[in-house]
């Protein structure tokens, strides 16, 4: 069992926004490690959700992704995939995808808009502002997983467990409503501690772009999520 | 304190919102219903604009910046992001265009120029901008310029796709081209494209352009977004080709489905079906000299 346990197929739904990054971002990541065997595919059809053990889904438009959701029923295939079930399976969603994978969704744009849920948080679309306010600022990271790797060679943020956060028109999370969900990333501009990296079991969100930096930490970590939520079945 | 050290307008925010609207359709509106279609539709983004393209060319005159009332009463409907047009080297309508914080100002060759030597400074603004281009040389003089996106320009409000493949063919190739070159090879070439040498190395040394470019000027169908995207673009601009179709509903859904599925011929049959007419297309040899907008900038 141990070498299909080390096997993992990683997919980034790839309808719209930056999912090439994330693909990159994954196979660096993968490169650099021996001890599990990553495949990386983007995902546009429902049916290919079946061979996946994990999926991330980017920032995009969130009401752009909802069109193709409401169809072929990608949405219900997509919700049944995040659910916790048999087949253990992760996802992560950054921007446009802690959208999609919050519980509670504030300032819906009018007619709503298709959510999966399953991380009891309730966030705000475009919290921090219109584009004009869109920023990069240092984060803390919370993770104990995250401290293992240096930041990469010539990062601004040389502390371990300091990251680079690029937020873009991003959603913010105003609300944990649960201690099944742990903080993996916050974020201080002066105002206080801000929870903006989460995760509740097999399921991550990120309000800000890892994959806009140099620093594949955070893909490290989810390929570790993965691999680990699937062979923590094959016992 | 670490609040102090966050920064907002860096490369790295302007690029990254055109990087997450990346395999989708922005396009041209003129009244707050219409934004909502194109919302609805799956648009990522709307152009605020007093009128369409096929509109300005039909009017003549001088073509400006939309009136503010206009643009607000537009961003005030939709949640993606709004984008609007200053003339080419108005920096002035840029800073307006700021003021109202728009997502996105394109510096736009539509509009009648009001500066016939110089383009607008982008970087002295926090909104990002995108500039048309036709070649290699265009492209990397606007983003030295500071522009966080591309778009070739093809001939607005035609409702013909020539234009738009002839250009992003030509930036394409050329892109490929610099692929090739040796050190000693770098520096020529650079000169023969008028753009910056450092642009034309980094160019060469990530194997494509540092920002993310679109097709723009023509577009009227599904099929014709999709080509672009076959040829190789990020995404596709859609002016006149929606709001001037039979069907506009239909049509912008349609083509928002055609720009992500580009590459597979039986979605772009199924959503191709029974449009209606698309937007009345126009010859290139039936524009008088002096009105191709695709001229404008330099």
């Amino acid at each position: 069992m141990s070498e299909t346990a080390q096997e993992a197929r990683i997919g980034v739904l790839a309808l719209q926004g930056g999912f090439a990054e994330h693909v990159a971002m994954l196979e660096s990541a993968a490169d650099a490690r021996k001890d599990a065997k990553v495949v990386v595919e983007e995902v546009k059809y429902p049916e290919q959700l079946e061979r996946l053990d994990g999926l991330v889904i980017p920032g995009g438009e969130s009401t752009t992704l909802s069109v193709f959701l409401c169809q072929n029923g990608f949405g219900e295939k997509l919700r049944a995939f995040a659910r916790e079930g048999e087949r253990r399976r992760c996802v992560w969603g950054t921007c446009a995808g802690l959208i999609l994978l919050s519980d509670h969704l504030d300032s819906q744009k009018q007619g709503g808009q298709v959510t999966l849920g399953g991380i009891d948080i309730q966030v705000t679309r475009n919290a921090y502002g219109k584009q004009i306010n869109s920023f990069e600022a240092p984060l803390k990271i919370k993770a104990p997983a995250l401290f293992r790797q240096a930041p990469p060679p010539g990062s601004t943020h040389q502390a371990h467990d300091e990251c680079l956060g690029v937020f873009i028109r991003a959603p913010g999370i105003v609300r944990v409503n649960s201690d099944l969900v742990q903080t993996l990333a916050t974020l201080d501009r002066g105002s206080g501690e801000k929870v903006v990296g989460v995760r509740q079991g097999h399921l991550m969100a990120t309000s800000f772009h890892p994959e806009l930096t140099s620093d594949c930490r955070w893909h490290s970590y989810f390929i570790d999520m993965v691999v680990t939520y699937k062979s923590s079945t094959s016992l | 304190m670490a609040g102090e050290m966050q920064d907002t307008g860096t490369w790295t925010v302007k690029t990254g919102l055109a990087q997450m609207l990346k395999g989708g359709v922005i396009m041209d509106v003129v009244t707050a219903d219409q934004a909502k279609i194109a919302e609805d539709a799956g648009a990522v983004s709307v152009m605020a604009l007093e009128r369409v393209p096929a509109d300005i060319r039909k009017a003549g005159g001088v073509a400006r910046m939309a009136d503010p009332t206009k643009i607000e009463e537009i961003k005030r409907v939709v949640t993606i992001p709004v984008m609007a047009k200053c003339r080419i080297g108005h920096f002035v309508e840029a800073q307006v265009l700021q003021s109202l914080e728009i997502d996105y100002i394109d510096e736009s060759e539509v509009l009648t120029p009001a500066d016939e030597v110089n383009h607008v400074w982008k970087h002295d603004f926090r909104v990002p901008f995108v500039c048309g281009c036709r070649n290699l040389g265009e492209a990397l003089r606007r983003i030295r310029e500071g522009a966080a996106m591309i778009r070739t320009k093809g001939e607005a409000g035609t409702g013909n796709v020539v234009e738009a493949v002839r250009h992003a063919r030509t930036v394409l190739q050329a892109v490929r081209r610099v692929q090739g070159l040796g050190d000693s090879e770098l520096s020529a070439f650079a000169k023969e494209i008028q753009a910056p040498f450092e642009l034309v190395a980094q160019l060469r040394a990530d194997g494509s352009l540092p920002v993310v470019n679109f097709a723009a000027g023509g577009i009227a169908t599904p099929a014709d977004a999709a080509l672009m995207m076959q040829i190789g673009v990020d995404g596709v601009f859609v002016g006149s080709g929606i709001f001037k179709s039979e069907n506009p509903q239909r049509m912008a859904e349609a083509i928002v489905k055609a720009t992500t599925n580009y590459d597979d011929p039986d979605i772009l049959a199924e959503v191709s079906r029974g449009l209606g007419e698309p937007m009345r297309g126009l010859e290139m040899t039936a524009i008088p000299e002096g009105e191709q907008l695709a001229v404008r900038g330099w």
